[in-house]
């Protein structure tokens, strides 16, 4: 018995050793393929390289990463691809998607091996960090050409140290999705303008219905600009942010939170709104357009009675807008290919087609001018309707992260000031100097 | 009357030195009076262990199967939907080729769960068993790299992977995982309970050392290797940085990172990422259960032996 | 009996394997750890200054704080609680073998899984407020004030990981012979008396294996940071390791984070080599 369970198990080995040896084999010889092919390309991309200028005509092999659009936008990328294929007989491109959570490790590891996806879609403040350290094409110069299509507000997204590395790709201003029962319910017809007054909305609202009404975001920095307070100062070499104004800001939030009107999970990323307003916990939600779906994804009936308004304003009247952003990788081998089909990803008539398969915008200022964008202004749907407010605000709309290599520090250095307000109560004067000199000590 | 087929095994394998069996029979009656009192306390404990083991997994499942107007987040929670549906499931299922995730994943686990077995009892036989020169260090080495964290050494192994020219293979994938300083660790745990004079009569027998090995010694830490069997597969099946970072093509992804690609960009649908984590624990429950029996098995025989 | 090169001919593959994929990354990340390495700038040989660095800054003191903090939470609680489940499932009672799948269900999903699941659970309007209600407990954020938060990462941990440490005593229960229980039970002994005198001395080595096992794991977590907490609020719940991860990750300090490590190595080295002191001790051989 006992024997023969062993032989058996001999076997198995044997089978899966050899499974072992035919797998080694076999990828390693694919992988001599592909290097082979690989060097073969290069070459021709050399050689054809040194005809480019003469000829005009491009050709290598460019890998475009996106993040976490497949499945959901498989036809349009294949699509995109199949276009400038078509017009570039020489280049192929090959499409790559990665999740969110992990763009940046994959991104750095590559590097690493000078492996970095030619095209890459990339959010802002991770475009600022490698940008200044000279991973990334210098696009004021590669896309000099198409510079003055897009907004200019929106261009500078991807600019740190005075050069831009990054054509702005598909964006999003805020709207401002709300939930008119429970409006009613606290005694109000419409929904809040500013900050102020949403603020000032929110105590009653809480008291009448037990909702929040405004609450602080994972984004709560931005309420600096928003408010007419810098976050650093012109040519981002120290902080701007202790200002009487910003501590007056402050304690204003730390008094909300003492009333109750806001919990901290929101912005420490713990609960989404999105779940949260689904709940009917929260009045309102002011955020991209295209993320009202996830409110019907949750909860279909809230969803339904649910209204779009114009973005809530601060002291400086100015809204956000968050491009991600097409960046081209400085190590690519097919340079000139790969700008080319940055180009052609960020165009007017791509940007356009995108914008309405995704409800965000275009930040080309051809593309958004489409009558598609004005179709929403009485529409009942509150994605419809807030993309319609959203694309009326993104002409004077600016890119507000400050634009240094430090950003992602800066603003974890605002946020746990922030933090030290609210769980510690510290004076906000005293916790925004402290701030003040970590940043500038960052910044140097 | 409880469980006569253990109880019967287990009356089987004592009998060789059990001479006076009436005793026992005798004494049995009394304590099964006791067992069956300690047997409901035991069950109360399981009840509540079974309980807060499973909470979390009743919401995962009770979310996978609430339709469009169930809401998922309700206080207080709603357990079962009102409209129970499979349409999560079958969205997942045509979004994505789950089946072709799912063989991925059983390929990169094969090989993650078996080459650890042999490699880490090859590696652990001599530092439990031989004196030679060298082993002290060798030891110490294993060990002090046990510490490491992985996120430092990470760059380091993709660009050894690299040169290797292993980018986008499962060899890439595998092999860095193929022997784990943990699994030397406990096989030579197993090893090192071996007495001496098993070693001793079969080399008397005439076996050489290969034969000593596969025949005896490596049978013998059964319970050790399906210990690390099951840990390397748990491992295995949930790896996702690193297949993440080797693999490009979408197409040779495992399940755990073919399920990530549910969470867009736009939309993040809680119902059917839950429905995905309970597609993707379907073969791990499946395995598991088929590994218990083994597991259980080879833990009694090897304890009859020792 | 054995010879040298039967101990050899054992260790080539696995040593080859431990060499490309262990010690070479591991000296690399140690020579990184005295470079200014951020991938995209030629590196530069900086000396100790990551080392001198990491002993001045703050947050690597916190961070070291709250890895010993985090191991004490956790390890005795994964050490001790296994061997009372595995007692329990180790007995022979109808449906035992379910309990036991059930028990280690929560190790086989990933940690990324988990965290989604407890995040809802631990939320200030989540479930387990919902509970405390009853109780006339007011609700808080378990994950978002500086008290609660490693706590509550330790339940998550302790949920997931006494189902893994369970099965290693399941397989060292199998060597206590049946017969001492039987005696013991013709003795008088009760339940505790039983187990504390004869199952516990047995099991010894193994006790001392999941103490090893669980404090590297506990030393080296920070997946469960990295995806609930983020290391916070105010740095509350960063470990060392999640320190690590961020330095080299989104600051790009990849020589310090190398640093940083090899600092949280030499602290488990000693740990271990003490551990292992103990259990060579033991007459296991």
């Amino acid at each position: 018995m006992e024997k023969f369970k062993m032989n058996k198990i001999f076997l198995l080995l044997l089978i899966l050793g050899s499974i072992l040896v035919i797998v080694t084999a076999c990828s390693g010889a694919e992988d001599t393929n592909a290097d082979t092919d690989n060097s073969k390309e290069t070459n021709e991309s050399e050689s054809e390289g040194t005809n480019e200028e003469a000829s005009g005509e491009l050709s290598g092999e460019i890998e475009f990463m996106t993040i976490s659009l497949s499945p959901t936008f498989d036809e349009y990328l294949n699509g995109v691809k199949a276009a400038f294929e078509a017009e570039h007989p020489g280049v192929t491109v090959e499409l790559r998607d990665v999740p969110f959570d992990q763009v940046e490790q994959i991104v750095l590891t590559s590097a690493s091996s000078g492996n970095m996806p030619d095209v890459m879609n990339l959010n802002t403040e991770f475009v600022k960090k490698i940008g200044a350290n000279g991973a990334l094409v210098n696009m004021d110069e590669a896309a000099a050409d198409v510079k003055d299509t897009f907004y200019e507000g929106l261009w500078e997204t991807g600019g740190v140290n005075g050069t831009v590395y990054a054509l702005p790709w598909y964006t999003t201003t805020s709207g401002l999705i709300y939930n008119p029962e429970l409006l009613e319910k606290a005694g109000f017809d419409a929904p809040p303008a500013t900050y102020e007054e949403a603020w000032e909305m929110s105590a009653t609202i809480l008291e009448k219905t037990g909702a929040y009404g405004e609450v602080i975001a994972p984004d709560m920095q931005l309420l600096f600009p928003k408010n007419g307070i810098d976050i650093l100062n012109e040519d981002y070499t120290a902080a701007a942010f202790n200002t009487p104004e910003a501590a007056e800001l402050w304690a204003s939030f730390k008094e909300y939170y003492d009333q109750g009107l806001y919990p901290l999970d929101i912005m420490l990323n713990q609960v989404s709104l999105a779940e949260l307003y689904a709940q009917e916990k929260v009045a309102w939600w002011g955020t991209g357009p295209q993320l009202f779906r996830q409110v019907n994804d949750i909860a279909p009936e809230v969803y339904e009675k649910s209204l779009a308004g114009p973005p809530l304003e601060g002291e400086a009247g100015k809204q956000h807008a968050n491009p991600m952003n097409i960046a081209v990788a400085e190590s690519s081998e097919s340079k000139e290919a790969a700008i080319e089909f940055a180009k052609f990803v960020t165009n007017a008539d791509n940007q356009l087609e995108f914008g309405k398969l995704a409800s965000v915008l275009p930040p080309v200022e051809e593309a958004v001018n489409d009558p598609f964008f004005e179709e929403g202004a009485e529409s009942e749907d509150a994605t419809i309707r807030g993309r319609y407010y959203a694309a009326q605000s993104l002409a004077a709309a600016v890119n507000m992260t400050p634009a240094t290599e430090h950003v992602s520090a800066v603003n974890e250095i605002i946020h746990t000031a922030f933090q030290r307000v609210i769980l510690e109560d510290v004076d906000p004067a005293d916790a925004l100097a402290d701030a003040e000199a970590e940043v500038n000590s960052l910044l140097q | 009357m409880e469980q006569p087929l253990i109880d019967n095994n287990l009356q089987k394998l004592k009998e060789p030195n059990n001479n006076n069996k009436s005793k026992v029979a005798a004494q049995r009656k009394k304590f099964n009076k006791r067992k069956l009192l300690s047997g409901s306390i035991s069950y109360i404990f399981l009840l509540l262990i079974t309980v807060i083991t499973i909470v979390p997994f009743l919401f995962a499942l009770s979310t996978a199967l609430k339709g469009e107007n169930d809401i998922i987040f309700s206080i207080p929670p709603q357990l079962i939907p009102d409209t129970i549906t499979l349409d999560n499931f079958i969205t997942v299922w045509n979004t994505l080729p789950i089946p072709r995730y799912l063989l991925n994943s059983v390929i990169l686990t094969v090989f993650g769960v078996v080459l650890p077995l042999i490699l880490c009892s090859f590696a652990a036989f001599p530092l439990a068993r031989m004196n030679f020169r060298g082993r002290n260090l060798v030891f110490m080495l294993v060990i002090a790299t046990m510490m490491i964290p992985g996120e430092v050494t990470m760059i380091p192994t993709y660009l050894i992977i690299n040169k290797l020219g292993l980018m986008g293979s499962y060899t890439g994938v595998i092999l860095p995982g193929a022997i784990s300083v943990m699994g030397i660790f406990l096989m030579r745990q197993g090893f090192m309970g071996i007495p001496r004079e098993v070693e001793e009569s079969a080399i008397i027998d005439g076996a050489n050392v290969w034969q000593l090995f596969w025949k005896i010694m490596f049978p013998m830490v059964k319970p050790m290797l399906g210990v690390l069997a099951i840990l390397s597969f748990m491992g295995a099946w949930n790896s996702f940085l690193w297949p993440l970072i080797i693999l490009n093509d979408p197409n040779t992804y495992p399940i755990t990172l073919g399920l990530y690609q549910l969470q867009g960009a736009f939309s993040s649908n809680t119902r059917l990422v839950a429905a995905g984590a309970m597609i993707a624990l379907i073969p791990v429950i499946i395995v598991f259960v088929a590994f218990q029996r083994y597991f259980i098995e080879a833990a009694y025989s090897s304890s009859v032996k020792g | 009996m054995y010879k040298a090169r039967h101990a050899w001919g054992f260790l080539s593959i696995p040593l080859i394997l431990l060499l490309l994929f262990t010690f070479i990354p591991s000296i690399a990340a140690l020579a990184l750890s005295f470079t200014n390495y951020n991938i995209f700038r030629p590196l530069e040989f900086v000396g100790f200054a990551n080392y001198i660095e990491a002993f001045q800054d703050a947050t690597f003191r916190k961070a070291m704080f709250n890895t010993v903090y985090y191991w004490l939470l956790v390890t005795p609680a994964l050490v001790v609680l296994p061997i009372f489940v595995a007692i329990l499932v180790n007995q022979k009672l109808k449906g035992v073998k379910l309990f036991r799948l059930i028990f280690y269900f929560p190790t086989l999903v990933s940690v990324v899984v988990t965290a989604i699941l407890f995040s809802w659970l631990f939320a200030e309007q989540g479930i387990i407020n919902y509970f405390l209600s009853f109780f006339g407990i007011d609700p808080f954020g378990w994950l978002t004030n500086t008290v609660t938060v490693m706590p509550a990462l330790a339940i998550v941990t302790i949920w997931q990981g006494f189902g893994y440490y369970m099965l290693f005593y399941l397989a060292a229960l199998q060597g206590v012979p049946k017969d001492l229980y039987e005696a013991a039970e013709l003795d008088g002994a009760g339940f505790w008396r039983k187990h504390i005198s004869i199952t516990i001395p047995i099991i010894k080595p193994m006790i001392f294996f999941v103490a090893v096992i669980s404090t590297m794991g506990a030393f080296k977590e920070f997946t469960l940071m990295l995806t609930m907490t983020k290391g916070g609020p105010l740095d509350a719940s960063t470990t060392a390791v999640y320190l690590v991860f961020k330095e080299a990750f989104t600051n790009l300090e990849m020589g310090y984070a190398s640093a940083i490590s090899f600092i949280l190595f030499a602290l488990i080295l000693i740990i271990t080599l003490i551990n292992q002191k103990l259990l060579d001790q033991n007459p296991n051989k």
